[in-house]
C-alpha cells in the first residue's frame, strides 16, 4: 500500500511539474530558512550545558537597593563574598571569582592586546574547560603561571609546545614575567566565558588594594558557585542570611537593601538585563523574531501548497470517483492525498539543505555567528518535525476536500468547483497581507536607519579618526597625545588632534554625588582635551572655550550642554557650579550646544564637560564607566589622501608609542555601530520579505494559470460575443485585484501599528509617511497584474474557436 | 405499486437459479433540490434482483437508469425507500458501513472505461485489492491469474492512454471482476465499442453469469444487449416502465 501510495504521488508530482517545481521552490526556500533560525536558536538555548555540573552551577547576581536610588543588580560582587560562601555553607563544593582585565601582553618586541581573566584555582574543577597541556594537575596554582588559550598562545608564542615558555604582562603600569603553566582548547562558542590568558587570581593584589578583599562596600569580581549535589540555592539562602547579620549589611544598606539572586549558568546568555559585554548575553528576542519569520514563511510556502492543490482538486475529482467505485474509504483517500503533501515536503529536505548550505555564509554574517550545517540527532528530528508540520497542515484541508467527492456526481461530470474556492480567496488575502506586511516594514526600517545615519548630531564626525590607547595611567594617556600632537599636526593632511576619555560611538562616563539637599544626582561627565571643540566642530551657544591663556579654567572650569541648563533650571548658568559644597570651587564657563554623544535611540542628555575632575572628585561617590583617562585620541583630515595620511600617522605612532597596538577607527563606523542590531534586524526583514513576495508571487502564477485553464471556454465565448482583449485581461485581473487590494489594506492598520512601535524605540524618528503604505498595495497589484497579463494573453488573444473546439 | 411488487414477486419466482434475492429496493425516490423545487429522478421504484441474475435495464436518456445503477452500487444514495442487498437495510448504514459492502461484493463497469490514468495496467487491477487489504503475495497471485484470464500480461506495464478503446474496457472488466464480487454494475459497457469488441465484452459477461452465477445489472441503449439480461428493466421519467422477461432465457 505505502509502495503504490508513493508511487502513484511521484506520478502525479511529475505530471504536474509546474506546480510541484513551485511547491518545491517555496518549501525548499522556507525549510532552508528553518533550518538555519533552527540552527541559530539551538545555539542560543545551548549555551553553558556543556559543562558537566552545568546543573548545580550558579552565578551570584547582587541587587541592591540603596535609600534615595533606584534598585539596581549586577553581577559584580564583594571579594570576600565567594571565599566566605565556602567556608560557612556546607551546600558549597566550590567557589570561583572570575573577572576580566584588558592590558596587553609582549613577548620578545613585540606587543599584543590581551584580555587577562582572574580565576581562583577552582576553575578547572568548577568548569569543564578541557587541557591541552598542562605543567601540573591544577596549573592555577602556580602565582607565576598563566594557562593560555589554544588560540592566544598561537597568537602569542607561535606553535606548541607552549608550557614553560614566558610572556610579559602589563599590570597596573609594570610589565611582570609570568610562565605558561597549561594551554586549554579554547572556550567553546557557547560558552558566556570567554578567556584568553587565565591568571591566578592572588595575582589581582597587583591592580587591586589588599583591604579590598574583606570589604563588602567594594564589588568588582563575578562569583560562581558549584553547588553539592543534591544540595539547593535554599541554603545558600541561609548562609548568606547568617553573614548579613554578621557583618551588619542592614546598616550598609538599609533593612533589606542587599540581596542575592542565583543565576543558573544556562540561563545567563538569555539574561539580557545583565547584558554585560563580557558575558556576550543575547536576547531571547532575536530568536523569537527568527523564529516568527521562519513560521511567517513557512506559512506563506504551505499556503501555496494548500491553495493550489484545491486549484487543481476537479481535476482529480475523478480519480477520487474511480477510486470510490474500486472500494477506497474516505480515510484510505484522505491518506493518500496526504502522503503527496507529505512527499513533497520531504522532497524539499535535499533542496532546502543544499539552500541553507549555500545562504550559511550571508546569515553567520547577519547574525554575527559560525554555525555550521550536520545532520545532528536533533537536526534530523527538527527536519522530520517540519516535513510531518507542512505536509499535515498544507495538505489535510485538501485531501478531506478531495476525499469527499461524490463518486456518483463525479462520473455523471456534475462535480462543481468544490468547496475550496472560498478558502483559497482567504489563502490569498493572507498571503499577501504577510507580503504587505513584510514590505512595508523593510521600506519604512530602511527609511529610519538611512534617517539616523544622516541626521546632523551636533558635532561633525567625518575624516575624523579614532586612536585608542588602552593605557590606564593619565600621565601615559597626557604624555601620549602631546607628543602624538606634536608630530601630527605637522603633517599636510591632519586638521587637528585632540582627546577624551569617552569617545564617539561608544558608551559615555556618568558621575553621580549627593546635592546639599540630600537628592543623588547623576549627569553624564567627560574629561577633554582643550582643543575638543575644534576637533570636533562643537559649537559654544554662551560663555567661552578651554584655552591656553586661561590655565585655571582647566581644573575649576566646567562646560554644560543646554540639556543640563534645562535640567538644573539655569536662568544665567555661567558661573553657576554643581549643587553639592563637598565639591572644590568650581564653575561653569561656558554652555556648549546639544550634540549628539549618545546613540539617537536617546535624547540628549545633561552633560558636564571638563579637563580635569580634581575639584569635582571630593563630591562624586558613584562612577559609571567613567575613568577621567584621555586615553582616547581624536584626529580630524582634511580628507585628501586619505589612505597616505593614514600610513603616516601609523609611522608617528610607532615612535611615540613602540609598546601599543596601532589600532585606527574612523568616528563614521563606529557611528554605524550603534545602529547594528536595527541593521540586522533590517537586513533579516529584507531578505524575508523578498522570500515572501516571491513566493506569494510563485504562488499566483500557479492560481492564475489555474483559472486560464478553467476560463478558456468562457474566454472563447466572450470573445465570440464581442469581447476586447483589454477587456479580457481585466475580467481576469479583477477577482486577484480585489483580493490582494483587501490583503494590502488589511496590512496597513497593522504595519502603522508595529512601525509605530518600533520607532519608539527612538529618541529621533520618521515620521510615518501614508505614501509608503500605498506604494506598497500598488506594487503588489502592478506585480499580479504583469502576472495575470503573462498568462491570460495567449488565450486571451487567440482564435475563439481553437477554444471552443476542443471543449 | 401493488402492480409492480406482484411482478417483482413474479420475477422471484420464474425458477431462477437461486430463489433468495440478492438485491431489493423499496419504493425508492431520488430527487435533487433547487430552489425550493424538486427535480425527480427516481420515483417509487420497488425491484428486486436475484443472486445469479442478469439484469438488463433500458430508457431514454434522462430516465434514470444510471442513477439507479448508482444507488444500487451503493455509489450515492436515495432520499427515500429501503433497500436491502443480501437482507442488510443499506439505506440505514453510514458511509463507512456502505463502502464496505460496496468494496466486498461490488464490481463496476463504465461506457467510458474509466481506468485510472496514473496507473499501468497491473495497478490498475491491483488497486482494489489494496483498499480491501489483501496481503501482498495473495494480491500478486490474483493479479497473475487475472492477467493471465484475459490474456493481458504484455500489457501489464502499459497505461490506459496506451491501450486500445476495447483494450481498456478489458482491462475494465478484468479490474471489476479481481475482487470476485457477487454482482458487477455495467454502465453501457459497450457504448464506445465498435460492435466487434462489443460483442466480446457481452459474450465474457454472459459467460460469467453462466458459470460462475455472478449477478449482473447493465444498462444499456441497444436493444440487442439488453436481450443478454433474463429480464429487461425498462424505465422511462424515473419510473419502472414495465418488466419484460426474456423467453429465451428461461428455465
Amino acid at each position: 500500500m505505502f509502495r503504490n501510495i508513493i508511487t502513484i504521488a511521484l506520478r502525479v508530482l511529475w505530471r504536474q511539474k509546474l506546480y510541484a517545481g513551485i511547491n518545491l521552490l517555496g518549501l525548499s526556500v522556507a525549510i532552508a530558512l528553518s533550518l538555519l533560525v533552527a540552527l541559530f536558536v539551538v545555539e542560543e538555548y545551548s549555551y553553558d550545558r556543556f559543562h558537566t555540573n552545568a546543573d548545580r552551577l550558579y552565578l551570584l547576581n547582587q541587587h541592591e537597593n540603596p535609600p534615595d536610588r533606584d534598585e539596581f543588580g549586577s553581577t559584580s560582587t564583594p571579594f570576600v563574598l565567594g571565599p566566605s560562601l565556602a567556608e560557612q555553607s556546607a551546600a558549597v563544593e566550590h567557589v570561583v571569582r572570575l573577572t576580566d582585565w584588558n592590558t596587553q601582553a609582549r613577548v620578545g618586541t613585540e606587543a599584543f592586546d590581551v584580555k587577562l581573566t582572574y580565576v581562583d584555582d577552582s576553575f578547572f574543577d568548577v568548569f569543564s574547560f578541557e587541557l591541552l597541556e598542562s605543567a601540573s594537575a591544577n596549573p592555577l596554582q602556580n602565582l607565576s603561571g598563566v594557562v593560555l588559550s589554544e588560540s592566544v598562545a598561537e597568537r602569542l608564542l607561535g606553535t606548541g609546545p607552549w608550557v614553560g615558555d614566558t610572556v610579559l604582562l602589563e599590570l597596573d603600569g609594570e610589565e611582570a614575567e609570568f610562565t605558561v603553566t597549561g594551554v586549554t582548547v579554547d572556550p567553546p562558542a557557547t560558552s558566556s566565558i570567554d578567556y584568553q590568558i587565565l591568571v591566578p587570581f592572588d595575582v589581582i593584589h597587583r591592580i587591586a588594594q589588599a583591604d579590598w578583599m574583606t570589604m563588602w562596600m567594594i564589588v568588582w569580581p563575578k562569583t560562581y558557585v558549584l553547588l553539592q549535589e543534591g544540595a539547593s540555592t535554599a541554603q545558600l539562602d541561609q548562609a548568606l542570611q547568617a553573614m548579613y547579620e554578621a557583618n551588619d549589611f542592614a546598616g550598609m544598606f538599609g533593612e533589606g537593601g542587599l540581596w542575592y539572586e542565583y543565576l543558573p549558568i544556562t540561563d545567563i546568555h538569555l539574561h539580557s538585563q545583565f547584558a554585560s559585554p563580557e558575558l556576550g548575553t543575547s536576547s531571547p528576542v532575536y530568536s523569537r523574531i527568527l523564529l516568527g519569520i521562519a513560521l511567517l514563511i513557512l506559512i506563506v510556502a504551505s499556503v501555496n501548497y494548500t491553495s493550489l492543490a484545491l486549484g487543481r482538486s476537479v481535476t482529480r475529482s475523478k480519480e477520487v470517483g474511480l477510486r470510490k467505485v474500486m472500494g477506497a474509504a474516505g480515510s484510505q483517500l484522505r491518506r493518500q492525498f496526504l502522503s503527496e503533501s507529505l512527499l513533497l515536503a520531504a522532497l524539499a529536505v535535499p533542496v532546502a539543505w543544499v539552500l541553507a548550505e549555500l545562504a550559511l555564509p550571508w546569515f553567520n554574517n547577519v547574525a554575527g555567528r559560525e554555525l555550521m550545517l550536520s545532520l545532528d540527532p536533533l537536526i534530523g528530528g527538527i527536519l522530520l518535525a517540519l516535513v510531518l508540520l507542512i505536509g499535515i497542515s498544507s495538505g489535510l484541508y485538501p485531501a478531506v476536500v478531495l476525499a469527499r467527492y461524490n463518486p456518483h456526481r463525479v462520473l455523471k461530470g456534475q462535480a462543481s468547483v468544490g468547496g475550496g474556492s472560498r478558502f483559497i480567496r482567504g489563502l490569498v488575502v493572507l498571503q499577501y497581507s504577510l507580503a504587505a506586511l513584510l514590505l512595508i516594514g523593510t521600506i519604512l526600517m530602511g527609511q529610519q536607519l538611512q534617517f539616523l545615519l544622516n541626521r546632523d548630531l551636533g558635532y561633525q564626525g567625518e575624516q575624523v579618526v579614532n586612536l585608542s590607547s588602552s593605557t590606564r595611567s593619565r600621565d601615559v594617556a597626557a604624555d601620549l597625545l602631546e607628543r602624538f600632537r606634536a608630530r601630527a599636526l605637522q603633517e599636510p593632511g591632519v586638521l587637528q588632534v585632540s582627546a577624551v576619555s569617552n569617545t564617539f560611538g561608544g558608551v559615555w562616563g556618568q558621575v553621580g554625588f549627593d546635592t546639599d539637599d540630600g537628592q543623588f544626582m547623576q549627569v553624564y561627565a567627560n574629561s577633554i582635551d582643550p582643543d575638543l571643540f575644534e576637533t570636533m566642530d562643537l559649537q559654544l551657544v554662551a560663555g567661552r572655550e578651554y584655552s591656553q591663556d586661561r590655565p585655571g579654567d582647566f581644573v575649576s572650569g566646567i562646560i554644560v550642554n543646554e540639556a543640563m541648563v534645562r535640567f538644573m533650571g539655569w536662568d544665567d548658568p555661567l558661573g553657576q557650579r554643581l549643587p553639592c559644597s563637598e565639591m572644590d570651587a568650581h564653575e561653569v564657563i561656558g554652555v556648549v550646544q546639544d550634540f549628539n554623544f549618545q546613540s539617537l535611540h536617546n535624547e540628549v542628555e545633561p552633560l558636564v564637560l571638563f579637563v580635569e575632575h580634581t575639584a569635582l572628585a571630593p563630591g562624586i561617590n558613584d562612577v559609571v564607566n567613567y575613568s577621567g583617562v584621555r586615553n582616547e585620541l581624536l584626529v580630524r583630515l582634511d580628507g585628501s589622501d586619505i589612505a597616505g595620511t593614514m600610513r603616516t600617522l601609523e609611522g608617528i605612532w610607532h615612535q611615540v608609542a613602540p609598546e601599543m597596538p596601532f589600532a585606527p577607527e574612523f568616528l563614521e563606523s563606529r557611528l554605524n555601530a550603534y545602529y547594528q542590531n536595527e541593521r540586522t534586524l533590517s537586513g533579516v526583514v529584507r531578505v524575508a520579505s523578498g522570500l515572501t513576495v516571491l513566493i506569494a508571487a510563485m504562488g499566483l502564477f500557479g492560481l492564475v494559470s489555474l483559472a486560464v485553464a478553467r476560463r478558456t471556454k468562457e474566454i472563447g465565448v466572450r470573445k465570440v460575443l464581442g469581447a476586447t482583449v483589454p477587456q479580457i485581461l481585466t475580467l481576469m485581473a479583477r477577482e486577484f485585484s480585489i483580493l490582494i487590494l483587501v490583503a494590502t489594506l488589511l496590512a496597513w492598520p497593522l504595519g502603522w501599528f508595529a512601525a509605530q512601535r518600533w520607532l519608539e524605540g527612538f529618541a529621533y524618528r520618521i515620521d510615518l509617511n501614508p505614501l509608503v503604505f500605498v506604494v506598497v498595495t500598488l506594487s503588489l497589484l502592478v506585480m499580479s497584474w504583469l502576472t495575470i497579463v503573462l498568462l491570460s494573453l495567449r488565450t486571451a488573444t487567440r482564435n475563439p474557436a481553437h477554444a471552443l473546439r476542443y471543449e | 405499486m401493488s402492480e409492480t411488487m406482484t411482478m417483482d414477486s413474479k420475477a422471484g419466482a420464474v425458477g431462477l437459479k437461486h430463489d433468495q434475492p440478492l438485491i431489493e429496493v423499496i419504493d425508492l425516490f431520488k430527487y435533487y433540490a433547487n430552489n425550493f423545487v424538486k427535480t425527480y429522478v427516481l420515483q417509487d421504484v420497488t425491484l428486486g434482483i436475484a443472486d445469479g441474475e442478469f439484469l438488463s435495464i433500458m430508457g431514454p436518456s434522462g430516465a434514470g437508469k444510471s442513477t439507479l445503477l448508482h444507488i444500487l452500487g451503493m455509489l450515492d444514495e436515495a432520499n427515500q425507500g429501503q433497500y436491502l442487498f443480501l437482507n442488510e437495510p443499506v439505506h440505514r448504514f453510514n458511509e463507512k458501513r456502505r463502502t464496505a459492502l460496496h468494496r466486498e461484493h461490488v464490481g463496476f463497469i463504465f461506457q467510458a472505461y474509466h481506468l485510472i490514468d496514473d496507473l499501468t495496467v497491473y495497478e490498475n487491477l491491483e488497486t482494489p485489492l489494496l483498499y480491501k487489504k489483501v496481503k501482498s503475495s495473495e494480491r500478486k497471485g490474483l493479479v497473475n491469474d487475472t492477467l493471465d484470464r484475459f490474456n493481458i500480461v504484455a500489457k501489464k506495464d502499459l497505461f490506459p492512454h496506451q491501450l486500445s478503446g476495447g483494450q481498456q474496457q478489458l482491462v475494465a472488466v478484468a479490474r471489476a471482476l479481481i475482487t470476485r464480487p457477487k454482482v458487477i454494475f455495467a454502465d453501457e459497457p459497450t457504448g464506445n465499442l465498435n460492435s466487434k469488441q462489443g460483442t466480446e465484452i457481452m459474450e465474457m459477461l454472459a459467460q460469467l453469469n453462466r458459470e460462475e452465477g455472478t449477478t449482473i445489472v447493465q444498462v444499456t441503449h441497444d436493444e440487442v444487449k439488453a436481450r443478454y439480461g433474463h429480464r429487461i428493466i425498462h424505465l422511462l421519467d424515473g419510473r419502472i416502465e414495465r418488466v419484460e422477461v426474456v423467453g429465451d432465457k428461461l428455465g
